[in-house]
């Protein structure tokens, strides 16, 4: 893979250049050549001659010169190409100086080339976005990999507490601590399956086929009635057929933690939720709106990253795992979709899932 | 199977066709409208329907039923075929007239 250093690349070119002066020299060479003999300049006549002297042969007076010509020719050549591709390459070693400090580990590294827009430049900007990317990407999962160990600590540290107190006091109520290590457990089982659910919806891993998602929807809502009837939110689901392709599960899970969020960070009491479908030329928009809190413009675009709730004073009892519209992102990525949350003027979000749509199918309801 | 009224009901593939078009059909709506066919055009109450089509711990004054049905009537399309008849309950409409418009009740 190493090439030990050298400049391979640049005596290739400079010994391109000096070849392709030096055949230039000779077809130029040539020419004269040809035409001087054809005029009759060489002849070794006593009159007409041109400043030759009798008895000379055009190999004997061209040839010298000829030979001065195409030696300054070469040196021209060599000299000219080893600068010229020298300049050329220089941009060259800088990326691939980046390209090793990239693959040493430091991403942060930039090549930042100047001068103007040419093929070197171009790839090297392709290469610090590339570098950008792939810093950001790392970072994500540093951080999320760190969260869901915290996460996931919680639930097993509560535990051992938990374990603890019913072995030091065996008076305590056991039914109690039972009652408790279960919701503790289940907990846990929920953040893991979450955690596993977001790794399939990243790997991409499932078979894609035909769904409706207005069904979906509907589906989602039925489910959800009775937690949104027990938090007296008003959940209304409305909208064409939308047909599109992918997972009907994972679809169903999308719109499920849309409306479960819009159910939950809603009014106090009266709330409402709109689940609405709809189908554009070549997408189909899946829309889940909510009354609610104000949304602060600037909290919207962190509502999406794993762990992060959305207001600090969540009531315990609705607290889900942290990671409900990260999985809505993985799972819209993995379609091929778009996410888009807006605050509501009025308070609440309104959140937009933008899918292909598959195929031209007639919309009768 | 269950055939009434250009219906067509498979329970075993939960699959519905209506004049022969397949209808995509939810868990709850393909549950309603299993009870109403079997009923054959007889009125079906909302409390038993809750009782047959959700489970005994559904809360009596839930919107469920109402929410289903005219999903389920949506969904099955013109003619209207799913009857509401006030104060009582649904019922299949065994011969839902042409247009449908002023047969099938809605709401």
């Amino acid at each position: 893979m190493d090439r030990p250093p050298g400049p391979s690349v640049r005596l290739k070119l400079t010994l391109s250049y000096a070849g392709f002066l030096l055949l230039a020299g000779s077809l130029v060479l040539a020419a004269v050549g040809v035409f001087l003999l054809r005029e009759g300049w060489f002849q070794t006549n006593e009159q007409g001659a041109w400043r030759v002297t009798p008895g000379t042969s055009f190999v004997r007076g061209f040839a010298p010169l000829a030979a001065v010509v195409m030696a300054c020719l070469l040196v021209f050549g060599l000299l000219g190409g080893w600068f010229l591709a020298g300049r050329m390459l220089a941009p060259l070693a800088r990326i691939t100086h980046a390209t090793r400090t990239a693959a040493t580990g430091s991403l942060s590294h930039r090549v930042r080339l100047p001068g103007r827009q040419d093929e070197f430049r171009e790839l090297a900007d392709a290469f610090d976005a590339m570098l950008a990317r792939l810093e950001a990407h790392v970072a994500e999962q540093r951080r999320f990999a760190a969260n869901a160990s915290h996460e996931l600590r919680t639930p097993l540290a509560i535990s051992k507490s938990l374990l603890d107190v019913a072995r030091t006091d065996p008076s305590h109520d056991t039914g109690e601590v039972l009652d408790r290590l279960q919701a503790v457990n289940a907990r846990a089982i929920d953040l893991t399956e979450a955690l596993l659910l977001l790794s399939r919806a990243d790997r991409q891993s499932f078979a894609r086929e035909p769904v409706d998602l207005s069904l979906v929807a509907e589906e989602a809502a039925e489910t959800l009635l009775p937690l949104a009837e027990k938090h007296g939110v008003a959940l209304v689901t409305d909208g064409e057929i939308t047909p599109t392709v992918g997972s009907p599960a994972l679809l169903l899970q999308l719109t499920s933690n849309l409306v479960h969020n819009a159910i939950v960070h809603n009014l106090p009491e009266r709330g409402s939720v709109w689940v609405t479908t709809a189908v554009r030329p070549t997408t189909v928009l899946l829309t889940v709106e909510n009354t609610g809190e104000p949304v602060p413009p600037q909290l919207v675009p962190t509502l999406t990253e794993p762990f992060r709730r959305g207001t600090e004073r969540v009531h315990t009892d609705h607290a889900g795992v942290g990671l409900g519209l990260a999985i809505v992102r993985s799972i819209t990525r993995a379609h091929g979709g778009t996410l888009t949350l807006t605050p509501r003027p009025a308070g609440g979000l309104r959140i937009t899932v933008e899918l292909p749509t598959a195929g031209a199918r007639p919309s009768a309801a | 199977m269950r055939e009434v009224a250009g219906l067509r009901v498979d329970p075993f593939r939960r699959e519905v066709h209506r004049d022969g078009r397949y209808v995509a059909l939810t868990r709850k709506q393909f549950a309603v409208l299993e009870v109403l066919v079997a009923a054959e055009g007889g009125v079906v109450s909302a409390e038993e329907l809750l009782e047959r089509a959700w489970d005994e711990n559904a809360d009596p004054f839930t919107n469920a039923v109402r929410i289903t049905v005219s999903a389920l009537r949506k969904r099955l399309g013109e003619p209207w075929i799913i009857a509401t008849v006030p104060g009582v309950g649904y019922r299949i409409d065994t011969a839902p007239t042409g247009s449908g418009r002023e047969g099938g009740g809605r709401g």
